[in-house]
């Protein structure tokens, strides 16, 4: 009880005041990569559109203004979305693993859920749904990859069935509402059958070979209204009653001036019975022929021509039939649409749409058709492209609103320090030219009166305005407006860059996009992996700050991409290809410019710099690397002449594989090298910078089976410093590694739930060598303090707070399964908890050892938001000491400052000015006043 | 980083010292070969007895002197700045290594190794069912004492992979229910008239003192 009274009071100074949500922090909301979009359907202009994303997300956006409206996020183990519908009831979808759902369309709460087809392990592919009276409800229609499986949409008793289906063959299934009939086309190699099933009972089926002999493939055919299916075979078009699987016609397309047909386009995605008799064949030399399937046989209505086809779609609502024709010259995209039946084009409402070479190529278009009362006909683009992003565009080429839904994925992100305002900078650029001392005098004076002089202006125009009091920020603390640094340098430069290979600058202080980059020359097919490079901070000018980022193909040997940029401004340049790169190193010297540069290690083991030349300290550094090769950790170090060689190797056991690995910041600061005891001796911190630390788990993963080895060692000397195995333990492993410590998460597989072990590492009681660290001088091991913590919820990332001079506590971040940032003192990762608390302990600030970590709510860094999906958290220091910059990626973008012991150094909003001025001169009159009084009573005493 | 499969090793010499087996079973224990090196190519240093497949108490055994060249060579890399690298087998059981791959390899700097007059302090890690992971070598101590020495003076160390803690529910249970039973006993201990009304009989005290001292005024 008294612990709990303990824990509850130290935390309280943590939370969060109900004014100050909203004020430094930040959140941006995603959906990802549109796997599919589907719009209101409505006749009129909707107001909503539905996305499902690769990342399984869920939203409903309005079409209006691109805002999301509600957004459900689906777990890992549902799989991918198959598909979304749109229907009377609501909005319907399908995961790969077999969960339908119906979601209400206005506020996205969830109707009802149930499993289509009860074999477990199918891998739905494809949904349909067939509509059927209130009373045996919709039919909804799946295919997996065992065979199709029907469910009856009662909304309180969904009810399934399962017709298991040949798996070898190719299929293709359509639906006939009027029917209610399931259509199973079947090519095999040498015979094209078609399988007739009734939608109400999958026992009842009919089967018709259609073309014996034919090997095409299920593209190759359409099925039309009233059982009418036409295929392609060797050059000619084939119109078969499927009911009795005779030929009815035949259309030779070499005689009607078709040749090199592309595809065969139906009128309607799955659905047969709104067909009609139509549809469209595309072939070579962007030609569209309109056809038409009568008594008379297959004819041609209309044909036209598109130079630079690029995508034809049928749109149908209620009596209108119009083809969208889209053509793409690279530099314009271009939609019109044609009516079905008489083959006119409506001019008037063509689109036009300017594509950027900065958005990459169009990946895919989805067009909303609606009526309108003036015009018959109005419709909608809707673009994905290849950087991610989602435009909406509208008649005749304007813009509506666009998504950066690339975003979603962010992989990477370094956070900037902003310039100084102009007077800042002249007086900067004073201090980087090298002269004497005297000339740098002048030019120091110069610069300060300058800056004094700069400074008296512009409280005079505040003045004048009568902004000198108001915040010009809504941040209390940042009140420079611009991209300009503030005292406290708490407004910085986000850069992030995300998977699909495009940069962004983003404002801290808002969250708003201030430039954007697309790299270009990144083969998109491939995964690629980001690291970013500091080169040059903002604090060399005239010298512009400088970032390098790396992209690197990470399963095949591709070409690596360079590009160096200025993150302020976000002016690129990009960097001819260099040799496969192994791994890049910076170098932790700058060069006379302040610019420090990259070390690539190649895949031929060669070296190489960028920039190229340097100014000569190369050979004076010794430098080492360490690489993760099948199962062997192989330890280089780089000679003299800019050469490698191979130094020391160990091997991880062949038993496990490497899931995770953490070195130590290169840059890390550490404030105190011991820590003190309670008997007033001193306990040295191992500040090896070497460290690595590895977790290695099992390749068997049974549950009594499965274990983690936690291998830490020199990254110089290849020692392995200390290792240790936890039993009946698997990944996911998450790894925080920072000054003397280590903490890391696992699942424990057999009690079922998150475990945290902290490691301590600590020399003893004296210290080796004070001045310098060598790994080479380590004699002993050092002494390991553990222990372990249940952690009674899922982590989804991990991270540690950085302040500017170490001095502050650090806090450990957590991003929760749940969609929350949570941050724990580091002191409750204290190996040396005690279970019995004494008084020496408490001298110490140690808290007593309790084996399940409390999550109290007001140490949730995200107060009341939900962060979903985090995946990464960054964190990087103020000049203000007591504070830490954390930005948060994952679906969501959070950006937040944290505290770790309190703001102790400066003063709380709310501090009483008036009140302390008023005493202070209270007293300073009092002091005078008493002093003129003693006087008087002095001189009074003297005279008696 | 890791995963990459193609990887020229750096090793020129690819041919192998002809041991007919680095590791023999000695009576109860097993001998590995300890090979070091001054540039490219191993050649045998001596041998770590293994008592048991575990390491525990193992020794290094018949370590060969250093030649006059191979002290020379030792000088040189001293003055290159260079390492001096030891080796053993990854399995203390099985046939010979057949090639690079089975090897673990140690580096220490050779000037070092020099000052340490040859002495040296080897750690071994295994898993415990006779594979090594790792190989270390240090310094038995760092200094700049140099004696004409040929012969080395090993120490060896074998350790496994220790398990690591676990949350002590158990502990933690123990120290809450030795509380609730002290608080039991405390509570079950008969406290005297005055400990369990002193909240009754004090006001009045008070109140009698005070109208004493009342009344004496």
């Amino acid at each position: 009880m008294k612990v709990l009274v303990y824990i509850l009071f130290l935390c309280s100074v943590h939370g969060l005041h109900d004014d100050e949500i909203g004020k430094y922090d930040w959140k941006k909301e995603f959906v990802g990569n549109a796997d599919h979009v589907e719009f209101e359907s409505s006749v009129s202009v909707s107001k909503y559109l539905f996305v499902a994303s690769r990342l399984n997300a869920l939203a409903c956006l309005n079409s209006r203004t691109g805002e999301i409206i509600w957004r459900k996020i689906l777990g890992e183990a549902e799989g991918k979305f198959v598909g979304i519908k749109h229907t009377k009831e609501g909005l319907l979808t399908v995961t790969s693993s077999g969960v339908a759902r119906l979601w209400e369309t206005n506020s996205g709460s969830l109707k009802w859920e149930a499993v289509v087809g009860a074999t477990p392990n199918i891998t739905i592919t494809s949904f349909m749904m067939i509509e059927r009276n209130y009373n045996v409800g919709n039919l909804l229609v799946a295919t997996s990859d065992n065979g199709v499986h029907t469910m009856a949409m009662l909304s309180n008793n969904p009810r399934g069935e399962t017709l298991t289906l040949d798996v070898a063959t190719d299929k293709k299934i359509s639906i006939d509402t009027t029917m209610g009939n399931i259509i199973v086309l079947e090519a095999e190699p040498t015979k094209l059958s078609a399988t007739i099933v009734d939608g109400g009972n999958v026992e009842s089926y009919r089967e018709v070979v259609v073309a014996d002999g034919w090997g095409g493939g299920v593209a190759q055919l359409i099925i039309l209204e009233t059982n009418q299916l036409v295929y392609l075979d060797d050059g000619s078009l084939y119109l078969v009653d499927l009911t009795l699987g005779a030929t009815k016609a035949t259309l030779r397309l070499d005689e009607v001036g078709i040749n090199e047909v592309e595809k065969l386009i139906p009128i309607n995605d799955d659905e047969v019975s709104t067909r009609g008799g139509w549809f469209v064949l595309q072939h070579e030399g962007g030609n569209v022929v309109f056809m038409e399937v009568g008594d008379a046989g297959i004819k041609i209505t209309w044909r036209k021509t598109f130079p630079n086809l690029f995508d034809v779609q049928f749109k149908r609502l209620s009596s209108e039939t119009f083809l969208f024709v889209t053509t793409n010259n690279g530099s314009e995209l271009k939609t019109i649409a044609i009516d079905a039946k008489t083959g006119l084009i409506d001019e008037t409402s063509m689109i036009r749409f300017n594509l950027n070479n900065d958005d990459g190529k169009v990946d895919k278009i989805f067009i909303n058709m609606f009526l309108k009362r003036s015009t018959p006909l109005g419709f909608r683009l809707l673009l994905q492209c290849e950087d991610g992003s989602l435009t909406l565009v509208v008649n005749p080429n304007r813009e509506v609103w666009r998504r950066q839904e690339s975003l979603a994925e962010v992989v990477g992100v370094v956070m900037i320090d902003l310039p100084l305002s102009g007077a800042g900078l002249e007086f900067e650029g004073g201090g980087a030219e090298r002269n004497v001392v005297a000339d740098m005098f002048v030019k120091r004076i110069k610069a300060q009166s300058q800056q004094l002089l700069s400074w008296v202006q512009q409280t005079l125009k505040e003045i004048e305005a009568g902004t000198l009091f108001k915040h010009k920020t809504r941040d209390p603390l940042i009140q420079v407006e611009g991209l300009t640094r503030d005292p406290f340098s708490l407004h910085k430069m986000i850069v992030v860059v995300t998977r699909s290979g495009v940069v962004f600058g983003i404002d801290s202080l808002t969250g708003d996009i201030v430039w954007r980059h697309f790299i270009v020359g990144l083969d998109r097919s491939l995964t690629w992996k980001y690291d970013f490079y500091v080169q040059r901070t903002t604090a060399h000018f005239p010298h512009p700050p400088l970032v390098a980022l790396l992209a690197l193909a990470s399963n095949q040997p591709a070409q690596p991409v360079l590009v160096t940029f200025n993150p302020i401004t976000g002016d690129f340049n990009e960097h001819s290809a260099t040799k496969p790169i192994k791994q890049t190193m910076i170098l932790p010297t700058p060069d006379v410019d302040h610019l420090r540069h990259l070390l690539f290690l190649h895949q031929d083991d060669s070296l190489t710099l960028f920039p190229p030349t340097h100014g000569g300290s190369m050979t004076s550094l010794k430098l080492f690397f360490y690489d993760v090769i099948d199962g062997w950790v192989v330890g280089y170090a780089v000679n003299s002449d800019i050469t490698i060689k191979q130094t020391w190797k160990f091997k991880i056991p062949s038993t496990h594989h490497v899931i995770s690995m953490l070195g130590k910041n290169m840059l890390e600061k550490v404030d105190s090298v011991g820590r003190p005891l309670a008997d007033r001796s001193v306990i040295f911190k191992y500040l090896n910078p070497n460290l690595v630390a590895m977790v290695a788990g099992s390749v068997d993963d049974a549950v009594d089976r499965a274990n983690l080895l936690l291998i830490v060692f020199d990254g110089v000397t290849g020692k392995v410093v200390y290792t240790n195995t936890h039993k009946k333990a698997s990944g996911p492993v998450h790894i925080v590694h920072s000054e003397n410590w280590i903490i890391y998460s696992y699942w424990n597989t057999k009690a079922r739930r998150t475990e945290l072990t902290s490691i301590e590492l600590y020399e003893g009681k004296s210290q080796h060598n004070k001045t310098t660290f060598s790994s080479f001088h380590l004699q002993a091991n050092p002494m390991v303090m553990q222990q372990s913590y249940i952690f009674p919820t899922g982590i989804s990332c991990m991270g540690v707070s950085h302040t500017d001079k170490a001095i502050t506590a650090r806090q450990i971040l957590f991003g929760l399964k749940r969609g929350a940032l949570f941050g724990l003192p580091r002191r409750f990762f204290d190996p040396r908890r005690p279970l019995v608390l004494e008084e020496s302990h408490r001298e110490e600030g140690l808290i007593q050892y309790m084996p399940e970590i409390p999550i109290p709510p007001e140490l949730f860094v995200s107060y009341n938001l939900s962060v979903e999906m985090i995946n990464g958290i960054y964190s990087s220091p103020a000049a203000l000491e007591s504070t830490s910059l954390v930005f948060v990626t994952g679906i969501d973008i959070f950006f937040t400052r944290i505290q770790p012991s309190k703001m102790f150094d400066v003063l709380k909003e709310d501090f009483d000015h008036m009140f302390i001025s008023l005493v202070l001169i209270g007293m300073f009159v009092a002091a005078l006043v008493a002093r003129r009084m003693s006087q008087i009573k002095q001189l009074k005493k003297s005279w008696r | 980083m890791w995963c990459n499969p193609i990887f020229v090793l750096l090793f020129e010499c690819s041919y192998l010292l002809s041991f007919a087996a680095t590791s023999q079973d000695v009576g109860s224990g097993y001998l590995l070969s300890l090979e070091h090196s001054f540039g490219d190519t191993f050649t045998k240093r001596g041998d770590i007895y293994f008592p048991n497949v575990k390491g525990e108490n193992a020794v290094v055994q018949n370590e060969i002197a250093l030649s006059m060249e191979e002290i020379k060579e030792l000088e040189k890399l001293a003055i290159n700045d260079d390492f001096y690298r030891v080796r053993v087998s990854t399995k203390v059981l099985g046939a010979a290594p057949s090639s690079e791959d089975s090897y673990v390899v140690g580096i220490m700097p050779a000037k070092q190794l020099l000052e340490a007059n040859l002495s040296t302090k080897i750690d071994i890690l295994t898993d415990g069912i006779g594979n090594i992971i790792s190989i270390g070598i240090t310094p038995s101590s760092f200094g700049i004492m140099q004696v004409e020495e040929n012969e080395f003076d090993s120490s060896v160390t074998v350790s496994m992979p220790t398990t690591a803690t676990v949350p002590d529910t158990y502990g933690y249970l123990n120290k809450m229910e030795m509380e609730r039973r002290k608080k039991e006993i405390a509570d079950k201990q008969p406290t005297s008239f005055f400990g369990k009304y002193w909240m009754y009989i004090l006001p009045v005290v008070v109140f009698v003192m005070m109208s004493n001292a009342a009344q004496q005024q």
